[in-house]
């Protein structure tokens, strides 16, 4: 796979994100791709296959916020071959009503012109505090 | 080079001896490897967070303090993949030490290293602050 190939499909998939289409965002995963998000989080941990990342993972952190204050902005987006790297900030507000702020970065790992398997990290401390705090 | 290929391309080039001068314990190639001006952002809110501006503040207050974290003979960094378009490259690390108050320390990190005429001009560190936190910092 070409770097604009790989390029298109994680600016599909985060275009799809940002219009909140669950299907499409769904199409951009291979059926048995893996996303690793560290931390003693509830959602840290490896989630195997596209039902458990969109289900399990995506899902549980739509729980947490008020979907339709949910963005998403690409600070930057570096690929090769198979592999893109993807910097972004989630801004949102929290069924609490705190406002959640946060940058990532994450490497996708394409194969077949399909996302495979995502690395993610983040600042945890903020995720635990404002995310997941009960 | 811990095991990596060999590569021509000038950023991961630079990125690579970055990661080999760290290793080396060579301080002047650290230094070599950013510009005077460079920035180095870590997130969190932990006593080395926020965005440290100038190699001098890089090196002694933000890698200074975590080095004294550490003892300095046990730490290992294993790169874990190296992506490079241009002028921009995204390390991921894995790094192994013992702490200073003798527990192990065991994390992986993702940084953006923003590069100017082959030097390192700004970088972007990620990582489970939570987790530094708690082994580095006692928090």
């Amino acid at each position: 796979m070409t770097p604009v190939l790989t390029r298109t499909l994680i600016l599909d998939y985060v275009d799809a994100l940002q219009r909140g289409d669950s299907d499409e965002v769904a199409a951009c995963f291979a059926p048995d791709a893996t996303w690793d998000v560290p931390g003693d989080l509830p959602i840290s941990g490896r989630h195997a296959g596209r039902d458990a990342i969109l289900g399990g993972l995506v899902g549980a952190v739509m729980a947490r916020l008020d979907p339709a204050s949910l963005r998403f902005d690409v600070t930057s987006l570096t690929t090769e071959a198979d592999r893109g790297v993807l910097e972004y900030t989630i801004r949102a507000r929290t069924r609490h009503g705190r406002a959640y702020e946060n940058a990532y970065l994450a490497i996708f790992e394409v194969r077949g012109g399909l996302i495979a398997a995502v690395r993610e990290y983040l600042d945890t401390q903020r995720a635990a505090r404002v995310l997941f705090a009960t | 080079m811990l095991g990596m290929t060999t590569t021509a391309d000038p950023t991961k080039t630079c990125i690579l001896d970055f990661v080999d001068a760290l290793q080396r314990r060579d301080p002047d190639a650290i230094r070599a490897s950013f510009h005077a001006d460079a920035t180095w952002t870590y997130p969190g809110d932990l006593p080395v967070s926020g965005t440290w501006e100038g190699v001098d503040a890089i090196l002694g207050d933000f890698l200074g303090t975590v080095g004294e974290r550490v003892d300095a003979t046990s730490r290992r960094f294993e790169v874990l993949s190296l992506t490079a378009e241009a002028d921009r490259a995204a390390l991921e690390w894995r790094l192994t030490a013992r702490t200073t108050d003798g527990q192990d320390y065991d994390n992986t990190y993702l940084a953006i290293f923003e590069l100017r005429d082959g030097r390192i001009a700004a970088v972007r560190e990620y990582t489970d602050t939570a987790y530094v936190g708690r082994v580095l910092f006692g928090l």
